[in-house]
């Protein structure tokens, strides 16, 4: 694994507006990697990328699913719940969803990985995942373009079948005959872009698709779930958390529609599980020295959480939260914080695992997962240890 | 071997890049009428029976077929309990109040913007039953009482045959399109920002 400098592609820019990436750009600092003074990639070899990679996020993937199962099946299944800080009115559309086998789409596991050693899973965002759209298209694009120009040689390649495994998990959804509805909130043209990137490719799958924003979805009689025109959706991806939904109006409605199978939603509810931090320290629980995971406790005063504190290097993180917000990292005497406005469902405690800095940069690999199988990888960035939504986005590359 | 060779779909393919981000709302509309050519019927749509003798019509016909419509208006069209919901469905101005006959209070109900008549130069004009004519606020065309979309502009259109051929004969009853009746917002208010992760 190496951090290589090279010459951006001509009128990258033109390229990246001309397909919608506004964002290339946040605030005038480079969230793509052309934008910055020295462009770079990471190099890999195909070894680390096989069995560094791939092989764990496949096996991680299995973990978590039978943490759904333990969560949804076994006896202790209401504590378990509960100390995921899920409402009590959803644990029965959960189970539901789950028994069912309601189908998922994606989630991207984020990586500790220096080019030696295990990957460590820091979390996995199993619910609203971003940079969907970099990884799957723009950064293959990118490679597609470096080697007509001349800039990397015929041979290299890159971990990326994202875009390919989407449209072959999509055909289940065209399966099913429906009007396949997307959803994103308004005023977020990055969330919009993403969503109308999987319509892209849901179309591809032969699914009839439309979109509505978040807040224009409509409820009628208190059951059914309408589009501004009044039409039914009865299948319906939301780039919007399940978490947030459970607390909001229309929550228990989505809930009873689960459990009649009047709406399928994708996420299905039973993503809520894996996509809160809770289910890091229940995972460290059922698969503990897990070469992949990290020692991890609720924050609860208990005496293996108090033990690790007394390291003096873990990571403090809020049950619910995004984009590193609230986040607090210890590391001998050195505290790190991002502010954010999460926290108040509680945090839990995981050893320390420093990102690998290259350059003076904190790297944190995203390992994308589509229908349960790992599909590709994207890279992210930060001056900072924390990874956050403004960390730059960097393409790789595997030469052997 | 390149692993990404075993890729079977070719990469970048995805359609139009255009789409991406900057497309406009798809509109439903188009979507639901694209069935496989069902049979259709010439009809006439007038805003009254003056234009419709100004097109060459005959006067008895055109007068008649207008009383009829606005019989079929009087009896069927869509009401509602409130402004806002008939102007949900009709567009604003394109609604009027109307005073119960029983004094209960009023309703609301689109105005007739017009009428549809069987085509007098097709030979089957009596394929067509008249019928009102409706501001439909989302296409901005007409709409029959029963919401089939028919034209953007008077004149001639083509109109499915099952549409024509049967003007509404019940009242629709009071209350609101599931459009209109549907709670909002009931999502996304906790929306402050990128839900990514």
């Amino acid at each position: 694994m190496q951090r290589i400098p090279f010459v951006a592609r001509n009128n990258w820019q033109a390229t990246a507006e001309h397909l919608g990436f506004a964002f290339h750009t946040i605030d005038g600092e480079p969230y793509w990697v052309e934008g910055m003074n020295q462009p770079v990639f990471y190099q890999f070899s195909l070894e680390q990328i096989e069995n560094d990679i791939e092989d764990p996020t496949e096996e991680i993937e299995k973990l978590c699913y039978q943490l759904v199962d333990r969560v949804c099946n076994s006896p202790e299944s209401d504590e378990l719940l509960r100390k995921l800080q899920i409402p009590e009115a959803y644990w029965n559309a959960i189970r539901v969803s789950w028994n069912r086998g309601d189908r998922n789409l994606y989630g991207r596991y984020d990586f500790s990985y220096s080019g030696k050693g295990p990957a460590k899973m820091l979390e996995y965002n199993a619910d609203t995942p971003t940079s969907l759209w970099e990884t799957a298209y723009f950064q293959w694009l990118w490679l597609e373009e470096m080697q007509a120009e001349g800039k990397l040689p015929e041979d290299d390649d890159q971990f990326n079948s994202v875009q390919e495994q989407l449209i072959g998990a999509l055909e289940y959804f065209a399966s099913l005959g429906k009007v396949f509805y997307f959803s994103s909130v308004k005023d977020m043209p990055e969330d919009e872009g993403t969503v109308r990137y999987l319509m892209d490719c849901a179309e591809q799958a032969g699914c009839t698709v439309k979109f509505i924003y978040v807040e224009d979805i409509g409820l009628h009689n208190d059951v059914e779930f309408v589009d501004l025109e009044g039409a039914s959706i009865e299948l319906m991806f939301k780039l919007y958390p399940w978490e947030n939904m459970m607390r909001e109006g229309f929550g228990l409605a989505a809930a009873r529609a689960v459990e009649s199978g009047a709406c399928q939603f994708v996420e299905p509810i039973w993503k809520s599980i894996l996509s809160n931090k809770a289910s890091l320290p229940l995972l460290w629980e059922m698969y503990p020295d897990h070469p992949n995971l990290l020692e991890s406790y609720f924050d609860d005063g208990s005496k293996e959480s108090q033990k690790l504190k007394a390291t003096g290097r873990y990571a403090r993180k809020p049950i619910f939260s995004r984009e590193g917000a609230n986040v607090e990292l210890f590391n001998n005497g050195i505290h790190e914080v991002a502010e954010g406005g999460y926290g108040e469902e509680g945090y839990i405690v995981q050893a320390l695992e420093p990102l690998p800095e290259f350059d003076g940069n904190h790297t944190v690999i995203g390992s994308w997962v589509v229908a349960g199988k790992p599909a590709g990888m994207g890279i992210r960035e930060d001056n900072s240890a924390i990874t956050k939504d403004s960390s730059r986005y960097i393409p790789h590359i595997i030469r052997n | 071997m390149k692993r990404s060779q075993n890729l079977t779909i070719k990469r970048g393919t995805i359609a139009s890049p255009k789409k991406m981000i900057v497309a406009p709302l798809a509109l439903a509309i188009s979507m639901l009428s694209t069935g496989c050519s069902p049979s259709t019927t010439e009809a006439s749509l007038y805003k009254d029976a003056e234009s419709c003798v100004a097109a060459g019509n005959d006067f008895n016909q055109c007068q008649n077929q207008f009383e009829q419509a606005e019989i079929v208006h009087q009896q069927t069209a869509p009401k509602f309990s409130k402004l806002e919901e008939c102007e949900a469905e009709y567009g604003k101005g394109y609604c009027g109040e109307q005073q119960s006959s029983g004094g209960g209070g009023s309703t609301f109900m689109p105005m007739m913007m017009g009428y549809m008549m069987g085509s007098m130069l097709s030979s089957n004009s009596s394929a067509v039953q008249a019928q009102p004519l409706y501001n439909d606020r989302k296409s901005s065309g007409f709409v029959t009482g029963t919401g089939a979309n028919v034209g953007k502009s008077y004149g001639n259109a083509v109109v499915p045959t099952a549409i024509a051929g049967k003007a509404p004969t019940v009242a629709s009853a009071m209350s609101p399109s599931k459009a209109a009746a549907a709670a909002r917002g009931g999502f996304g208010g906790k929306s402050s920002g990128s839900f990514g992760g």
